[in-house]
């Protein structure tokens, strides 16, 4: 038994350094020049006015879509794609940490960046006062000041602290993507960055407290849009496009674009060596970045939890209640299952966050525990229907002979043979539950998943965080099957003693 | 006192009991018998309400079990049930499946419903097997815990449905004797049988049911030596009858051969019996009463005796008086008497005046 873990580590640790060393694999050829990238494979993140840019610059090319600018950063250096287009600060920041990328050419495009506001009349009056203050900045100088602070950060560089907002006049609440330097950045475990602080500025000025939901950069504006958050920033361009659907305060930067491509280097044995240690301390080390797994752990463990929970409770309530129903109440519940069911959870969830709650304050946490609790709860349902139907008939043909009724007979007799029957399949379900919250990070929650997302998103190095994920799924799916593993014991008549059958009876 | 008032019973379009009344007096022991699907488990079944009756009426000690809101759970207190199939609680052990009910239901303390079970496993011969589960007992077994769990819940009456017939022959004996003793405990006892020689050493009373009642009745040797009527006739004395009903000269009587021939084979009747069937047949339909009869009209029956494997063929025909081998000295008449060992006639009343018994050599 022993033995037989060891070799399993031992197999995943095996695994891990040849995926490792495969990704610092090298067979690139360069480009020196924009013109040679077209008809070439071009990245693209998702949402932003690169998409449109791009293919301008590149007509012939071969395009693919990422979320965010590490994907696109891993795909580079995973020779997936030959370049793509990003903001000329965040490709120097790329270069920072990736020395093996490159800048070619000039700039080759630059726009205003703004703040997002929703198009009405809450949205029109804040961008206003937004606009006001930005305006004292820039006239004062303080706004070059904060903008050059924030182009060159470090682990040092200091932010206004938001938990010391008086917050008299509410909360404002900010969608904004890390990952988009010097706008939006993750550092120390927090989100930092020129337009977060801005917005602290804004909510000192005017008296609010200030609540960050960190999201995918395609969905800050229905965010907005939806009132899920007050306004959005993420170095978002103003275009004549987004310009129609909600309101950009003044420009508060300009942003500069540039393409960013592979060197022509091969990587010896002492790089190897190097990125190993420089990959390990950036994913853990640096900033205390470690203690973010343990928030994403404890998110993405509560939110399966409460769903276990929540959902067995709902599934067996709706059951108990409907069993004997043949009418229009199952029917309802049958037709609720199948359109719970039909849909992908990821599309689920996000119906629910910006539809179902679209109005309603609520933080994806929460509407993450329902989705899942919905969804669990259908499974158990039908788990229970169906085992309950694999129950003899006899059982409570002999039941009812005995003077049993009907409820009783349920409970005593067919509900605890019936649980024997689902165990295995409930604990299959658990496990691919913990692995299906996986996407809440779409509606802003930091789980395990999306930990490793920011992470990489500052160190532009796909190998530590995605394996440690992978490795903490595997602990986490470990840990709460041994948790079930226990409670099946508990509940398995079968493994009771004499003494527990025939407990409080005086045997003689 | 059970007393069944005009109970109907119809399963989708199917009548399986029409209209059947009957009295059953207190400690009473009835054998029902009957071939399979003539409603003796639905009868019990109704009896202690598993089986609602479509119509009709049933009185458990003068109270109408059967009124619309009277309370099921009293109805199965008073008449427990044993299965076929057993159905013991299979998440149980025996001790519990005896125990769980009594504190369930009858609401007696854990210990007194322990004493009370063990006595019962005492009394079954299953005291080893208390903790055994019932995936874990023989099919005799498990019918004698289900008959501990049935006593356990102290009913007036007990309904036996088929209790042995989903045993292997080994086991019968073991639960059969169970089952006499508890004949002297004073219950009412109704038992759905197969076994016929248990039915009649059991029962004071045997119901035989056919045709969606209770189609004769009567103690232990009425119905098992002289069964008054026909169909408990054939069926006591496992008869299989074919019957053909001929009305005009161009029947097919080659189908009739082949019917009989596959009828044969099905009975298991000898090659040379089977000969001699077809010719009697041919003879006597064709050779002689196709000439004789002014309007063609036979009921020709070949009955078969599994407990005697005889067999007899039934002849019935014409309006009037006539017997056809009176005095026939005819090819045909000549052949009969050489395939048959008796031959024997009667005048009748009814469709047919005449009829005509072969006893097959």
């Amino acid at each position: 038994m022993k033995l037989k873990k060891i070799i399993r580590i031992l197999f995943i640790v095996i695994l891990s350094s040849i995926l490792f060393a495969c990704s610092g694999l090298d067979n690139s050829q360069s480009f020196t020049t924009i013109e040679e990238l077209n008809n070439r494979r071009i990245g693209i993140k998702q949402g932003t006015i690169y998409d449109g840019l791009t293919k301008r610059l590149f007509p012939d090319a071969e395009y693919f879509y990422y979320n965010n600018n590490t994907d696109l950063t891993a795909a580079l250096k995973g020779h997936k794609i030959d370049g793509f287009v990003a903001d000329d600060a965040i490709i120097d920041e790329i270069i920072r940490e990736n020395p093996e990328v490159m800048k070619i050419g000039e700039h080759v495009t630059s726009f205003d960046v703004g703040l997002v506001f929703a198009k009405n009349d809450k949205g029109k009056k804040l961008s206003e006062m937004m606009n006001v203050l930005l305006k004292e900045l820039k006239d004062s100088g303080q706004m070059d000041e904060l903008y050059n602070k924030w182009l060159n950060y470090d682990s040092n560089t200091e932010m206004l602290d938001i938990d010391k907002l008086s917050g008299e006049n509410g909360t404002i609440i900010l969608a904004t993507q890390v990952g988009s330097p010097p706008f939006n950045i993750l550092l120390n475990g927090k989100i930092a960055g020129y337009e977060t602080e801005l917005t602290a500025l804004f909510c000192e000025k005017y008296g609010y407290k200030l609540q960050i939901d960190e999201m995918y950069f395609d969905g800050l504006l229905s965010a907005v849009q939806t009132g899920k958050a007050d306004l959005a920033a993420g170095g978002i361009g103003r275009t004549e496009e987004r310009s129609k659907s909600v309101i950009f305060s003044d420009a508060d930067a300009i942003i500069y674009g540039s393409v960013a491509v592979l060197k022509n280097e091969s990587n010896g044995l002492n790089s190897f060596v190097d990125s190993f240690i420089n990959g390990f301390r950036g994913t853990f080390i640096v900033e205390d970045r470690w203690k973010l797994f343990v928030e994403g752990i404890l998110s993405t463990l509560t939110i399966t939890l409460a769903s276990i929970i929540f959902g067995t409770a709902l599934g067996f309530i709706v059951y108990t209640n409907t069993r004997n129903n043949e009418g229009l109440m199952l029917k309802l519940v049958r037709s609720s299952i199948w359109v719970i069911q039909g849909m992908p959870v990821v599309v689920l969830l996000m119906v629910l966050y910006y539809i179902i709650f679209g109005r309603v304050s609520i933080s994806g946490f929460w509407v993450a525990i329902v989705g899942f609790s919905l969804t669990f709860g259908c499974a158990v349902f039908n788990m229970l229907s169906g085992a309950v139907k694999t129950i003899d008939k006899g059982q409570t043909q002999a039941a009812f002979t005995l003077g049993y009724p009907e409820k009783l007979s349920f409970y005593r007799i067919i509900l605890p043979q019936a649980i024997r029957f689902i165990m295995p399949s409930y604990k299959s379900e658990i496990v691919s539950l913990i692995k299906a919250t996986a996407v809440v990070g779409y509606i802003a929650v930091q789980d395990l998943t999306k930990v490793g997302d920011q992470i990489r998103s500052r160190t532009y190095e796909a190998f530590f965080p995605l394996i440690v994920v992978t490795i903490l799924y595997f602990v986490l799916s470990a840990l709460l099957s041994a948790l079930i593993n226990r409670i099946d014991f508990v509940s398995d008549l079968r493994k009771r003693s004499p003494e527990q059958i025939l407990k409080g009876v005086n045997r003689k | 006192m059970i007393e069944i008032a005009n109970l109907t019973k119809i399963y989708r379009v199917n009548p399986i009991i029409k209209d059947l009344s009957v009295t059953i007096d207190d400690g009473e022991i009835i054998s029902i018998i009957g071939p399979s699907g003539c409603g003796k488990s639905t009868l019990i079944k109704c009896i202690n309400m598993l089986e609602r009756p479509t119509s009709g009426q049933i009185f458990i000690d003068g109270e109408e079990i059967t009124a619309p809101g009277y309370d099921l759970c009293k109805v199965a207190r008073k008449a427990g049930m044993v299965f076929q199939s057993f159905n013991l609680f299979d998440h149980m052990t025996a001790i519990e499946n005896i125990m769980i009910p009594q504190v369930d239901i009858l609401k007696t303390s854990r210990q007194e419903a322990y004493d009370r079970s063990v006595e019962l496993l005492k009394k079954v011969n299953l005291s080893s097997k208390a903790f055994s589960y019932p995936d874990q007992l023989s099919g005799g077994q498990k019918q004698r815990i289900a008959i501990a769990r049935t006593l356990a819940m102290d009913p007036e009456i007990i309904l036996f449905d088929e209790p042995t017939s989903a045993l292997d022959p080994t086991m019968v004996d073991e639960v059969k004797a169970v089952i006499r003793d508890l004949t002297h405990s004073g219950k009412t006892m109704l038992i759905v049988t197969h076994d016929m020689d248990f039915a009649r050493s059991i029962s004071r009373r045997v119901f035989y049911m056919d045709e969606g009642g209770i189609y004769e009745q009567g103690a232990p040797e009425e119905i098992f030596v002289g069964p008054k009527r026909e169909k408990t006739r054939e069926f006591i004395n496992k008869l299989k009858v074919l019957n053909f009903l001929i009305d005009t000269k161009e029947y097919d009587f080659y189908g009739a051969y082949s019917k009989i021939n596959e009828y044969c084979i099905k009975n298991q009747i000898s090659y040379i019996k089977t000969n001699h069937i077809q010719s009697i047949f041919e003879e006597l339909t064709q050779g002689i009463l196709m000439n004789r009869l002014d309007e063609y009209n036979v009921n020709f029956k070949v009955i078969y005796s599994q407990k005697e494997n005889e067999v007899e063929i039934q002849t019935l025909y014409g309006k009037e008086a006539l017997n056809v081998m009176e005095e026939n000295e005819g090819l045909s008449a000549r052949m009969i008497r050489a395939f048959s060992s008796s031959i024997r006639y009667e005048n009748t009343k009814g469709e047919y005046a005449n009829s005509l018994y072969i006893k097959v050599e």
